[in-house]
């Protein structure tokens, strides 16, 4: 539902405050803690037909060594498209990666000893139609990188569920958070 | 780099898989299965 907007001297109810929460803005969706040295985490139920675009987040929490993490959309392994981008903080150069039939977007979030950080923003992950990504991590430590990827999931399929996968090693702690975009 | 290539690189045979609060062993065989189904119809058990 839309805004509702107030003029001074009104009365200020609690219906209408409370959609006005539930209305506009990122909505927190789900808050997943990250277990001890797991090499995947499955989140379910983060995607719905009330919102057509999501921000996930990863924070805190330490990586088995330098490395970074898949994602796929439910349980499909084919058709993610991307271009990325990464630079490490030690390097003049910036390294391109892309590919049109690849069984997960790479780099969605960086790892390591530090910490764990990405940022991934989804649209339409739910609907039946293509799922597009944009997303960017960033590793902390001195020899770490950053990376940013965009890309597209080339499928109808109606997801609810997603998995991020480590590269490398295994993760422990931090916290994985999903947001919706409100739609109105 | 693929899971299978990130298994390849543990010492052992298997890994620690969450799903939602549920941390639980996987092989990687039982990683692969798991993978290839939709996990909110079949939740593991």
């Amino acid at each position: 539902m839309a805004i509702t907007t107030y003029t001074a001297g009104e009365v200020l109810t609690a219906a209408s405050l409370n959609n006005n929460f539930a209305s506009g803005g990122l909505q927190l969706i789900k808050t997943q803690t990250i277990g001890t040295t797991v090499a995947a985490i499955t989140v379910t139920g983060a995607f719905s037909a009330t919102y057509d675009n999501y921000l996930i987040t990863v924070n805190g929490g330490v990586a088995s060594g330098d490395g970074s993490m898949t994602l796929i959309l439910g349980s499909t392994t084919a058709n993610y498209r991307y271009s990325a981008i990464y630079q490490d903080y030690s390097a003049a150069t910036v390294t391109g990666l892309s590919s049109n039939s690849a069984s997960n977007w790479l780099g969605v979030a960086q790892n390591s000893t530090s910490t764990n950080n990405g940022q991934i923003f989804l649209s339409d992950p739910f609907a039946a139609k293509n799922t597009t990504a944009t997303w960017s991590g960033i590793r902390t430590n001195s020899n770490g990188q950053t990376l940013q990827g965009r890309g597209a999931l080339a499928d109808t399929t109606s997801y609810t569920a997603f998995t991020l996968t480590t590269s490398s090693g295994t993760v422990t702690g931090g916290t994985i958070r999903v947001y919706g975009y409100a739609n109105s | 780099m693929t899971y299978a290539e990130a298994i390849a690189m543990y010492p052992h045979d298997s890994v620690h898989i969450q799903i939602d609060d549920v941390v639980r062993l996987m092989t990687p065989t039982e990683y692969e299965e798991f993978i290839q189904r939709q996990v909110e119809p079949q939740p593991l058990s």
